[in-house]
């Protein structure tokens, strides 16, 4: 074959290959199409790409056609799991994952999760779900509290009698009742409408009552929030309100600033997963504080507790070893090493505990480490980037990571791509790093990054100021994850000081003294 | 590593595993079987076929991470077979393309695929509602393009063309995207 040099297609060729994968070519442009392949690498690789494309495509047309989960009936996955025998099954599962898709309907876009409630009695005596997911449009609550996580990152107490609009993922419309609404670091400007206003969250806290003749209260209960009239009224007034004050804007257009009284507002914004995962004592599943003992290579190490067998290489890295501890400082009580890793490559070890991913919970993960050379960076101006994957050894897609970028801001990254710290990670380490990983199987994963230098003192309180938590939809794994890696990324290396995982923060803050 | 998990047959418990590392893979292989087979209904032909291959072989599968590559191969050649049958009535490439094509595209890491499908939902966010419908019309069933063409009073033809322009620029935006990735994930 004569292979001509490799230079980028023109788009007019790319345009080819699509139409090609559309079925909409001439068979004398499928010919030019099939000389020039057959030709140029480069042009396959483009194909290639062009196909993958295809199938992401076709894989994002049927996701957009499935209905909110709240309207379909749940697949029984797990039963129908135990259950498979036979290949007429195998058969069976690829023909229901293969459902031809139909043609698209008005469909609700799903905003928000029903994350706890609490003695609620919906109007009509229909039941919503804890996790179910929630279209957009109204819910009516006769009594009781329904906790809400909208998909922007805000959490609604909506207490009953309530009537709610849910109009998108940063957005409600109160047409009666009482809401306080929560918002984390990174989850600002969630807008809360209501008769005669718009409440916008400048971060914190706020509740919000609505009164049956459209008469808005507003408090604010942590932060500062932004209220404006509605826009019928003329002139519209917007007010920035502080913690401790209240604003009451009545239906006739009138409006009153007050320094705020003390309400009756639900201020617990707690799944039941989350308290209850509050009040176990810290728990340690497996750690690695590198007690080497005179250990001098990987090959010949197995120390810790909770793995299943030793550190593996699952790629070509430049010979990992052991090194004195100094500069960093262990939270574990035992003494040990460093780990050092360089180049680019991944290091695993088995979990003796896989974790179920199917299941709702959070785990911790401490780990402490540093650049070797903090300085350097390779040809590509960058200097090393370090991850540590909670991953499955039968699903190389699945996979939930946290670490430090080349760029050196926290990031984390699943199959469905990457976020990064707004703010780079201040010096240059030795940082410990606490990973909290929410596993929420209806609406995917997210992880959140808080950061310390490894000498300082870590708050015993998990706070709520993060240094990245995700915000895009990560992947809903289902595979279970079994095995940790550690990834490195260009030349220079790393040292790691240890490892933790368990249940709490506390558990992974302060290691040393928690019971294994 | 996954070297220890060694599977040990084709009955019994395995029935789960194999279901579950099969769906684990099968994105990655209805991508890798439409780089070689015509169309989407090629594809879910030549999956049917291939999933009883594995299926039937899984117990002679030494680790279960050594699944995808293996059931490459096992696709890679229902997908070569099923060619003969299409080549009578489609417009498809040569059995000495679509072989190079098979040999290179097995060789694609699942990472790279994962992440050009990010940035393609990033793309495909770029452009107007309007075109975004008209990008994802081919996959919502037969006609469905031609019903566009229908209310935008033009030619099934035209759209075709404007879909292979417009899948270019989507393809050039993933293009700089994964480049742009490139320098910073890990």
């Amino acid at each position: 074959m004569n292979e001509s040099p490799d230079h980028k297609p023109e788009p007019e060729i790319i345009e080819l290959l699509h139409r090609h994968l559309l079925g909409a070519t001439e068979p004398a442009e499928a010919e030019r199409l099939e000389q020039e392949m057959l030709r140029s690498p480069r042009l396959r690789a483009e194909f290639l790409c062009a196909a993958r494309m295809d199938a992401a495509l076709h894989d994002e047309s049927t996701h957009r056609q499935l209905p909110p989960v709240q309207n379909v009936i749940a697949f029984p996955w797990r039963r129908m799991l135990a259950a498979a025998a036979t290949v007429v099954f195998a058969a069976v599962m690829w023909r229901w994952m293969n459902l031809a898709p139909q043609t698209p309907g008005p469909v609700a876009a799903e905003v928000a999760t029903l994350i706890d409630t609490r003695d609620c009695q919906w109007a009509g005596g229909g039941v919503i779900p804890v996790d179910g997911r929630l279209a957009e449009g109204t819910v009516h609550l006769n009594s009781g509290v329904a906790l809400i996580e909208f998909d922007g990152g805000a959490r609604m107490a909506l207490k009953g009698p309530a009537s709610l609009e849910l109009t998108g993922p940063k957005s409600a419309r109160l047409l009666r009742g009482d809401v306080t609404v929560r918002c984390e670091d990174g989850a600002e400007g969630f807008s809360l409408l209501t008769p005669t206003s718009t409440v916008i969250d400048l971060g914190t806290e706020f509740g919000v009552a609505v009164a049956a003749d459209g008469g808005t209260a507003v408090e604010v209960l942590d932060g500062a929030v932004e209220v404006a009239g509605a826009a019928n009224q003329s002139p519209a007034t917007t007010r920035v309100l502080s913690a401790g004050e209240s604003l009451k804007l009545n239906a006739d257009g009138t409006d009153r600033v007050n320094a705020a009284k003390p309400a009756d507002w639900v201020r617990d914004y707690t799944s039941q997963a989350e308290r209850d995962g509050k009040s176990l004592p810290p728990r340690l599943f497996a750690q690695d504080v590198f007690s080497t003992q005179g250990v001098k290579s990987l090959g010949e190490y197995n120390g810790g507790f909770g793995w299943l067998g030793p550190w593996v290489s699952a790629t070509q890295l430049p010979s990992p070893s052991f090194a004195p501890l100094a500069p960093i400082i262990k939270r574990g009580t035992e003494p040990g090493e460093s780990l050092v890793l360089g180049g680019r490559g991944e290091l695993r070890r088995l979990l003796a505990q896989p974790i179920d991913p199917t299941r709702r919970q959070t785990l911790y993960f401490g780990f402490s480490f540093h650049r070797t050379e903090p300085a350097r960076s390779d040809i590509t101006f960058l200097r090393g980037g370090l991850s540590l994957m909670l991953r499955s050894s039968a699903a190389p897609t699945s996979l939930v990571a946290a670490g430090l970028s080349p760029q050196n801001r926290w990031t984390s990254f699943d199959a469905n791509g990457v976020e990064t710290s707004e703010n780079e990670a201040s010096g240059s380490g030795p940082y410990y790093v606490i990973v909290r990983i929410d596993f929420r199987p209806k609406i995917g994963n997210r992880v959140a990054i808080s950061a310390h230098r490894s000498a300082d003192a870590i708050p015993i309180q998990e706070p709520s100021k993060w240094d990245l938590i995700t915000r895009r939809r990560m992947v809903v794994t289902k595979t279970p994850l079994d095995m940790i890696a550690l990834r490195t990324l260009h030349t220079s290396g790393f040292r790691i000081g240890e490892i933790h995982i368990g249940n709490s923060w506390a558990a992974v803050a302060n290691p040393g003294v928690v019971v294994k | 590593m996954g070297n220890d998990a060694k599977i040990s047959g084709n009955s019994g418990g395995t029935d789960d595993r194999f279901l579950r590392v099969f769906v684990g893979s099968e994105a990655a292989l209805r991508a890798f079987a439409r780089s070689i087979v015509p169309d989407w209904d090629a594809v879910d032909e030549v999956m049917q076929e291939a999933s009883v291959v594995l299926w039937r072989k899984f117990g002679e599968l030494d680790a279960v991470e050594n699944f995808l590559p293996w059931a490459k191969v096992v696709v890679r050649f229902e997908a070569l077979r099923a060619r003969r049958k299409f080549a009578r009535d489609r417009l498809v490439f040569s059995e000495e393309l679509l072989t190079l094509l098979a040999d290179e595209s097995a060789d694609t890491a699942e990472e790279e695929r994962l992440l050009e499908a990010a940035a393609l939902r990033r793309c495909l966010g770029k452009l107007s509602p309007a075109h975004q419908e008209l990008v994802l019309a081919p996959y919502a069933g037969a006609g469905r393009v031609k019903e566009l063409g229908e209310q935008t009073r033009r030619t099934a033809n035209s759209l075709y063309k404007l879909l292979g322009r417009l899948r270019a620029k989507l393809h050039e935006c993933v293009g700089r995207e994964l480049a742009a990735a490139q320098r910073f994930h890990p």
